[in-house]
């Protein structure tokens, strides 16, 4: 019952469910949609949030406006994000300067942003910002894993995933993942290692009752998984030789790097967009040529265009 | 990458993933165990929250000493809440009122809670706490739904879905709802109706791609549905035929879980239905332990569930 207060019986406030959202009815029959990737180095915003206790100081105006920017630039309909501190910090920046723009033209605008507060002791999380229909979310930030002989571990930023209607038939899965980062040497690879792992079992067992895994269905996996193409942890995650591959998207870009945009580390790609088997992407982009990618980043942002069957 | 400020190289704080958990091999093999549900009156905390900023005075002591008493009477291993602010306010309550107790007694303490913050404008939340393990969790508050004729709406505090293991080996699904309050009449209603029938379409269609529908698995729908016993509310929620759920505490006299004051009169807002396959029994609705009316005006409600042997 919604009384208060202390159980008396003044009237409390009467919920609003109604706003302008989209139902997959209310999307129109496209050939392709694109969908992107994009770490945005800590957005954080000004407002106190008790799930992020460390959060760095709020994202500047230069680097909000550089965001807005990319974001434009990448021209997609369901976009991927590391690096957040919330869903307000991220609707803040897409309603003041990505939405009016798109409204300008004509353009959708984003009204759904998709964020699981996860346990990261920086304050950062997963999130997914979209203008499809969303049908569900899945979070597995309170999932146990790791090897029994050792203390159970959890996924720091989470394993995002969401079912998005691009059409009013076509469905497909969109997960969002950002692994330990390469500080720490040995031991944070192991863990990124346990992560990957933990993030192949996701997709190659059944979950939620399903008879059917998510790897066998229209899937993409995409992120920042803090590790180079080729390197153990990225095997892991396009998976060993007796289960589904994923394909690494981004495999034959030349030149092959989204990190950093600035000149003090040796270039680099620690982006991914993997795809399942059945699901059809092409046309990969790493959006490097914008000369607000590197105020609005230390990543570039990447994309590419999924077709409808 | 994890570098900062503003790009530089600058030692980023190296994240601890390590705590004390649960895995389902961890877990005993036992013949049942409890679930519970509790609507917690307003439980808020202190800390300024980004997802929740109008809410209520934090939670006095006697009303938190209260909920504690009440957990433990409970004696379940996993409860829906109702009417938390955020996951700190409902493990800071587990923590320090409730865990210290259990592990007195040898027993085994919470160690997760699910709360995904939804968009109630009085800031309150849907929530989970369990001593069991979390394979993965489920949230609609971002599906949009309602007659195409009218704007699409959203559930306002969420239908939280948890997908839990109780044994190595045996697992089922905890939803956990919160309808749309009494107050608004007939608009409250639609809306409730609203919430009921989308619900309802989450559990008998497949979602992420699976074959099987939520309802046709060992399946538990408890919360404050905000209306009683055979209203149509309660009508969408419990279906026909070979997927109706089952109302576990229906049978029950007196049959009210909704107000532990007695400023209104008595009924039932407070359910547990579960699907066809669970085997769930012992319903109970908590209302003689002294402690209930300091500790919200809803009386907290659990069942048994037996585990199949297989």
């Amino acid at each position: 019952m919604d009384e208060n207060p202390r159980f008396g019986l003044a009237p409390a406030r009467v919920e609003n469910l109604t706003e302008v959202l989209t139902r997959r009815a209310e999307l129109k029959e496209v050939p392709s949609f694109r969908i992107a990737a994009y770490n945005v180095h800590n957005l954080f915003g000004a407002a106190p949030d008790v799930y992020s206790h460390q959060p760095n100081r709020p994202a500047p105006k230069e680097q909000l406006d550089a965001l807005g920017e990319m974001i434009l630039d990448l021209d997609a309909d369901a976009l991927a994000f590391e690096e957040v501190q919330s869903e307000k910090v991220l609707s803040d920046l897409f309603r003041t300067r990505v939405n009016p723009e798109l409204k300008r033209k004509n353009d959708r605008t984003f009204e759904s942003f998709v964020l699981v507060p996860a346990s990261d002791k920086r304050g950062i999380n997963v999130a997914l910002a979209t203008r499809l229909a969303v049908n569900g979310t899945m979070t597995f930030h309170d999932r146990e894993f790791g090897p029994e002989s050792e203390r159970a571990m959890r996924f720091s930023r989470d394993l995002l995933g969401v079912e998005l209607y691009a059409t009013p038939t076509y469905r497909f899965l969109f997960f969002v993942a950002h692994l330990k980062s390469k500080i720490g040497g040995q031991a944070a690879e192991a863990i990124r290692g346990l992560e990957a792992e933990e993030i192949r079992t996701i997709l190659d067992e059944p979950v939620f009752g399903s008879q059917s895994t998510f790897i066998a269905q229209d899937m993409i996996l995409a992120g920042d998984m803090n590790d180079d193409p080729g390197t153990r942890v990225i095997q892991i995650l396009e998976g060993t030789p007796e289960k589904t591959k994923l394909r690494d998207v981004f495999a034959p870009v030349e030149p092959n790097f989204t990190f950093p945009t600035h000149e003090k580390y040796k270039k680099t790609r620690l982006d991914f967009i993997f795809a399942s088997p059945t699901i059809r992407v092409g046309l990969p982009t790493i959006h490097r040529s914008n000369h607000a990618a590197v105020t609005a980043s230390d990543h570039y942002p990447i994309s590419v265009t999924v077709t409808v069957p | 990458m994890d570098r900062v400020p503003q790009f530089e190289s600058r030692q980023a704080q190296v994240e601890s993933l390590v705590e004390e958990l649960t895995r389902p091999s961890e877990l005993r093999e036992v013949p049942n165990f409890r679930i519970g549900s509790f609507n917690m009156y307003n439980l808020f905390g202190k800390p300024r929250d980004v997802y929740s900023q109008r809410p209520g005075a934090p939670t006095g002591k006697k009303q938190l000493d209260a909920l504690g008493q009440m957990i433990l009477d409970l004696d379940a291993d996993a409860i829906g809440f109702q009417e938390v602010q955020n996951e700190r306010v409902l493990s800071d309550l587990f923590r320090s009122r409730v865990n210290l107790h259990l592990k007195r007694e040898g027993k085994r303490p919470f160690g997760s809670f699910v709360l995904v913050p939804a968009r109630d404008p009085r800031g309150i939340n849907v929530a989970l706490a369990t001593r069991l393990a979390v394979n993965g969790t489920m949230t609609f508050h971002d599906r949009e739904f309602g007659p195409e004729n009218k704007r699409a709406i959203h559930f306002s505090r969420d239908l939280l879905g948890v997908e839990l293991y109780a044994t190595p080996t045996y697992r089922f699904l905890f939803f956990v709802a919160h309808l749309k309050s009494q107050i608004g009449g007939k608009t409250a209603e639609d809306k409730r109706r609203l919430e009921a029938t989308e619900i309802r379409s989450i559990l008998d269609k497949p979602t992420f791609g699976t074959q099987q529908a939520f309802i046709e698995q060992d399946m538990i729908l408890a919360g404050d549905m905000n209306d009683v016993p055979g209203s149509p509310v309660i009508r969408i929620l419990e279906g026909t035929g070979s997927t109706k759920l089952s109302d576990v505490l229906a049978g029950g006299e007196p049959n009210f879980s909704y107000p532990t004051h007695n400023k209104r009169r008595k009924t039932r807002l407070d359910f547990i239905l579960t699907s066809a396959s669970i085997r769930v029994e012992s319903p109970l609705v908590h209302r003689t332990n002294p402690s209930a009316a300091v500790a919200s005006d809803h009386y907290a409600v659990s069942a048994t569930v037996s585990v199949p042997s297989r």
